[in-house]
């Protein structure tokens, strides 16, 4: 038995470090993980990779389609789960009157102030709880092979030829397909005229047959864009930059009529526990290079001003990345809406979107 | 018309009267059950109508309840309206997409603010609603109406026009955030939801093509929400509604018909003129399914049931009659036709043609009866050819059996070459027979003649009798009666043209034998002619008129033998019928004449009168022997003509003399028996010399011994009746035949006139002279007159004169001559 002693004190002594360790441990891997709401294809895995190793810390991706997805997620969740949340510039104020989200300010994360102060101004509460990601445009992406017209305006894809029905997708969300409707008949996409928005719901209900899907393209091979089942799209600028690379005849146009400029941010939720983390990613994806790599990587152009000068010519040349100074100044920032308006919006997208198949 | 159209134009209309009856009196059942039906079908459709209402009422109202406790809703109602706006309205239109899409009937979903408000509005139209402020709509009217409590109620949707259900859930949500958990939950919206009634509509429309029957769905007004189909009824009812003021008397018109109907009933109602029934059954508190069947739509039922009926009918009797054609035609019409062919070969003479109809009924015993009146008609058919072919006294075949019988076998024989004869049979003498013994007696002898022949028949032949079977063929003989006393033989195969002969001789023999009648014996014979086939000729007709020219000659031969037919005979036959024929002529046209021979009286030598002979002159032949003509005449009756004509001109000319010399002549006239037999030969006589005016006395008839033979027993009496007259009579020929004295005292004779014969030997016999002497004593002793004819000579005359004769005649002292040469003879010497 004396011989015995040591072992078993050694052997209970080892189980004991080991079932005491390994909450410890647990909690190490757990405070190490930010979740990262956001689109799909949005982060270069590369920079998740280096800044999980730089900073061993684990980054889980969730995705949401479209911007009216997000907030329902949000709401589902009250804004709960969530690290790091990209949001569109109009969803951060409503996040904010919502107490979702945290202030963000230079003291923690530095490379803020590498940003360009214009991308603080479009929203206001933006300044203090938000930091700008990329910006972008909206405008039709179509098969070039498929459809061999000229594309030039939002009546392309809101009139369309006949030949395209059941052949187009339109993004579900009220604020892009009602907002570029409104530019196509002449109007502000951030008009809250009661007169002006019922003047798009014919569009879209005579637009209707030829829309297969209200969603967003998938940015893969897979997408049926690629497949060609799909020959027209509503589409942000950067996807159809990486569509592209999928299939070339994949052509992108920004109507005559003008676009719609948009800002993503990135914003902090309020009941993360890992703020710190997530400001120090926040900074890292602001260091000059690694914003430049994402740009590459996702095709969307960069706020961030240090970052714009190491970028490669293919893509600070690029007019879907960086459109012309003449597109930018006709280009209308989505503004904030009145919550009537937005009523209004979304009640009549949800009425062509969502419609249900009426008795006759 | 034929006999089955007869029979189905009797038929036809009773049959059509008959299922016309029945098809009326099931029309008028069906359409009462029909009513019926209809009535239940319509109080049917209305009760499943309203239990349907009900149903959708109580689903939609537990739906709304579910809907109602879902935590986003309550959230939502419970939110300011930035937030709602921003983050809640996508989320709550997606939720209510989704009921929509489990309940596509729910085509609308709002929720509306109290103050009417309309917050969230899901529809499936296509149109895009664009009012937002709903307090002064009826529909809202009507929920803010039912405050706190779940309503539903039938409304017209001013975006579709049409009438739906609506359904509206007030959302009454505590906030237990801020507010105590005992408080009292505040109204926060209203849930509404729009059911479309077009499942009821189509349920109607089944139901109203079913029933026919207009129904519609109303308030307690009248006020029609929706109806089945589009008809007068609805338009007339809406129409009131919607264009009278509310005051107007006939704006209540609907709910006053309707406040009239039973509960659980309907009432017979006249509607602008139109009568009909009204349903009404109330559903859901305040409203009413109503039901209207216009007579006139149970009337169209009733006509097409009729119509149908009447199908059903007429093909009826389309059926039974082609049915009834067809029995008819197999029970009645086939077989009449088959009797009717049938009685048309009974008619043509198929008599044992049997018709095979079974059967028990009328028509079978009619076939029956056909069948035993064909075979009776047979029998009796049978019996009449036996009568027509046979003779009745002998039964053996007649003359048309027999000459059957011989064409046939003419036919048979020209194909076989064989040889046949033909026997003509006649009895001599059989009217004696008849005369003297009777009728009976003479048929009882030929019966047993007829026996005779038959035995007499070559043992090989055989006898039709009476069986009547015609058997040309294999009938080797025939023996036939075809006359009273004539019989016909057909002598079969005759190996040898002696045979016949042979026949006819053992035939002639067995006649001969003494035949007993009546426990008499009779005596007759027989007389036969024989023909041969081919030989003689080839046609019946020849065969039988040559065997009777042969059978004439046996009869010429003494009777009593047979002949064979030879050419001659026929040439014989054919100069007599020459000569008939021109001794007719001669008649006709006087080619007769008369010579007169002077008798003389033997002691004085002065004429005492003449004989009257005739003389035939033919331009052909020239003059004609009277012994030629005269038997002919008297075997072909032409006698009796000659006979009063020669008597005629013989009294004319002893008138003529008589006026012309004064001189007491007679004139002596030839009677043939022939003339006796006539039987009024005296008024002849009598008439004649009425007629010529001569004296009787001055006429003498001459009458053979063979005359008075032949009518010995009526002669007495008109020789009698002639000499009253004062005519004399002379029996002329005596000597010649019996020459029997008895007649010279039996019959009132006047002069006896010897027959040349015995004056012809009178110079050579003595017996002959001795005989005449005898006759002259006798005659004298009887105060008879004689006179002899024929004296040629002077020794005849003397002889004569020596024994007294009275008279002669002869051409030693006259010949005959003229009549005109007469007279100068007339002298008295």
């Amino acid at each position: 038995m004396k011989r015995l002693r040591p072992i078993c004190v050694l052997f209970t002594a080892t189980i004991l470090a080991v079932i005491l360790a390994s909450p410890i441990l647990r909690a190490r891997e757990l405070s190490a993980e930010l979740v990262l709401l956001t689109w799909s294809h949005y982060f270069d895995p590369a920079v998740i990779s280096e800044f999980e190793k730089t900073y061993k810390a684990r980054i889980r991706l969730i995705h949401f389609e479209t911007d009216d997805g997000r907030d329902e997620l949000m709401l589902e969740t009250d804004g709960r789960g969530f690290d790091l949340i990209v949001a569109n510039g109009t969803a951060v104020g409503k996040y904010v009157r919502e107490g979702w989200l945290a202030p963000i300010s230079a003291r923690e994360v530095p490379n803020r102030d590498l940003i360009a102060p214009q991308w603080y101004d479009y929203f206001p509460e933006s300044g203090s709880y938000a930091v700008p990601y990329t910006w972008g445009t909206v405008g039709i992406a179509y098969r070039k092979d498929l459809y061999p017209k000229a594309v030039d305006s939002w009546a392309a894809l809101y009139r369309p030829d006949p030949a395209l029905e059941g052949k187009i997708a339109m993004i579900r969300s009220s604020r892009d397909t009602v907002g570029m409707a409104l530019k196509m008949l002449g109007y502000s996409m951030n008009s809250e005229s009661v007169e002006e928005i019922h003047q798009v719901a014919p569009v879209l209900v005579a637009q209707r047959p030829f829309v297969r899907d209200y969603s967003y393209p998938v940015i893969d091979e897979q997408s049926a864009l690629v497949s060609g089942e799909i020959v027209m799209a509503m589409i942000y600028s950067g996807d159809a930059l990486t569509l592209q690379q999928h299939h070339p005849a994949i052509e992108f146009v920004l109507p005559k009529e003008g676009t719609g400029l948009w800002v993503d941010y990135l914003v902090v939720s309020t009941y993360s526990r890992e703020k710190a983390l997530a400001h120090q990613f926040l900074n890292f994806i602001n260091e000059p290079e690694v914003a430049a790599r994402l740009t590459s990587y996702v095709n969307y152009a960069s706020p961030n001003a240090a970052a714009e000068k190491l970028l490669p010519e293919a893509i600070l040349e690029n007019p879907i990345v960086y459109p012309p100074p003449e597109v930018l100044l006709e280009a209308e920032r989505f503004t904030r809406l009145s919550p009537r308006a937005a009523r209004l919006r979304k009640q009549l997208f949800a009425n062509v979107a969502e419609r249900t198949v009426a008795p006759d | 018309m034929k006999l089955n159209a007869k029979i189905l134009l009797i038929i036809l209309p009773l049959l059509v009267v008959a299922i016309g009856c029945t098809g009326w009196f099931a029309h008028s059942q069906l359409s009462e059950a029909s009513l019926d039906n209809s009535r239940r079908q319509v109080d049917a459709a209305l009760l499943d109508l309203r239990s349907s209402i009900l149903a959708t009422q109580s689903n939609t109202h537990s739906n709304l309840d579910l809907f109602a406790a879902d935590t986003l809703l309550q959230r939502y109602v419970l939110t300011d309206e930035e937030s709602r706006y921003d983050l809640l309205l996508t989320a709550l239109l997606r939720l209510l997409s989704s009921y929509q899409k489990a309940y596509p009937a729910y085509f609308e979903i709002r929720i509306l603010m109290p103050n009417g408000f309309e917050d969230v509005r899901l529809s499936s139209l296509d149109i895009i609603n664009t009012t937002e402020y709903e307090a002064n709509s009826p529909i809202f009217e009507r929920i803010l109406a039912a405050g706190e409590l779940d309503s539903s109620f039938f409304e017209m949707n001013p975006d579709t026009d049409q009438v739906a259900f609506y359904f509206t859930k007030p959302l009454l949500v505590r906030d237990n955030t801020r507010e105590a958990f005992d408080a009292k939950p505040t109204l926060r919206a209203y849930l509404s939801v729009a059911v479309s009634l077009q499942w009821l509509q189509d349920k109607m429309d089944e139901a109203s093509t079913e029933t026919g029957a207009v129904l519609m769905l109303t308030d307690a007004s009248g006020k029609v929400f929706t109806h089945s189909g589009n008809t007068d009824f609805i338009h007339a009812t809406e129409q009131l509604h919607s264009k009278l003021p509310a005051a107007h008397p006939s704006r209540t018109m609907l709910e006053t018909l309707l406040a009239g109907v039973p509960v659980q009933d309907f009432s017979t109602i006249n509607l602008n003129g139109q009568d009909g029934y009204l349903w009404s059954r109330p559903v859901a508190e305040s409203y009413r399914l109503a039901a209207w069947l216009p007579a006139r739509e149970l009337i169209k039922r009733s006509s097409e049931l009729a119509l149908f009926i009447m199908l059903i009918c007429l093909a009826s009797v389309f059926v039974i009659s082609f049915v009834l054609y067809v029995q008819l035609n197999m029970l009645i019409i086939r077989p009449i036709r088959h009797l009717q062919r049938a009685t048309e070969a009974i008619g043509r003479g198929h008599l044992l043609k049997k018709i095979h109809i079974k059967g028990n009924d009328e028509v079978g015993a009619l076939a029956e009866s056909i069948n035993a009146m064909s075979s009776s008609l047979q029998k009796s058919h049978e019996q009449v050819r036996f009568l027509a072919y046979h003779d009745t006294l002998t039964a053996l075949p007649n003359r048309l059996m027999f000459y059957e019988h011989l064409s046939g076998a003419i036919a048979t024989a020209k194909r076989t070459g064989a040889r046949f004869a033909v026997l003509y049979l006649d009895l001599d003498h059989f009217k004696r027979v008849n005369d003297t013994l009777g009728h009976r007696a003479g048929d009882q002898l030929l019966s047993i003649v007829a026996e005779r022949l038959a035995h007499c028949m070559r043992e090989s032949d055989f006898i039709a009798r009476s069986d009547g079977e015609e058997n040309h063929d294999s009938s080797p003989g025939i023996l036939a009666r075809i006359g009273g006393d004539e019989f016909l033989l057909l002598l079969q195969d005759i190996p040898d043209l002696l045979l016949p002969g042979i026949i006819a001789e053992r035939i002639v023999d067995s006649i001969s034998q003494p035949i007993p009648v009546d426990n008499n014996e009779c005596y007759v014979s027989a007389s036969l002619g024989i023909t041969i086939y081919p030989d003689d000729g080839q046609s019946p007709d020849l065969l039988i008129k040559y065997a009777d020219i042969a059978m004439y000659h046996a009869k010429g031969e003494g009777r009593n033998n047979f002949q064979y037919y030879r050419d001659s005979m026929n040439s014989a036959m054919v100069e007599r019928a020459n000569m008939e024929s021109k001794l007719r002529e001669a008649i006709r046209d006087n080619r007769l004449f008369l010579l007169y021979q002077p008798q003389a009286d033997l002691r004085t030598g002065e004429v005492i009168g003449v004989e009257a002979l005739v003389r035939w002159k033919d331009p052909e032949l020239g003059m004609i022997s009277p012994s030629t003509f005269i038997p002919f005449a008297e075997e072909n009756g032409l006698i009796v003509e000659i006979g009063t004509w020669v008597l005629e001109q013989a009294c004319k000319q002893a008138v003529a003399w008589l006026d012309e010399t004064d001189y007491p002549i007679k004139v002596a006239v030839n009677v043939s028996a022939v003339q006796f037999a006539k039987g009024n030969f005296q008024e002849v006589v009598r008439n004649t010399l009425a007629r010529t005016g001569l004296d009787p006395a001055h006429l003498c008839l001459e009458i053979t011994e063979t005359s008075f033979m032949e009518h010995i027993d009526r002669i007495d009496v008109v020789l009698e009746e002639i000499r009253e007259l004062g005519v004399l009579i002379a029996l002329d020929d005596f000597g010649k035949g019996f020459s029997s004295l008895n007649y010279l005292r039996q019959f009132p004779i006047d002069i006896l006139k010897i027959d040349r014969g015995f004056v012809n030997e009178l110079s050579t016999t003595s017996d002959t002279g001795a005989i005449i002497t005898a006759i002259i004593a006798m005659a004298h002793a009887l105060g008879i007159k004689v006179i002899a004819e024929g004296v040629e000579n002077t020794q005849q005359l003397e002889c004569l004169r020596e024994r007294n004769c009275d008279f002669v005649q002869g051409f030693y002292l006259h010949v005959p001559q003229d009549g005109r040469k007469i007279p100068p003879l007339l002298v008295i010497e």
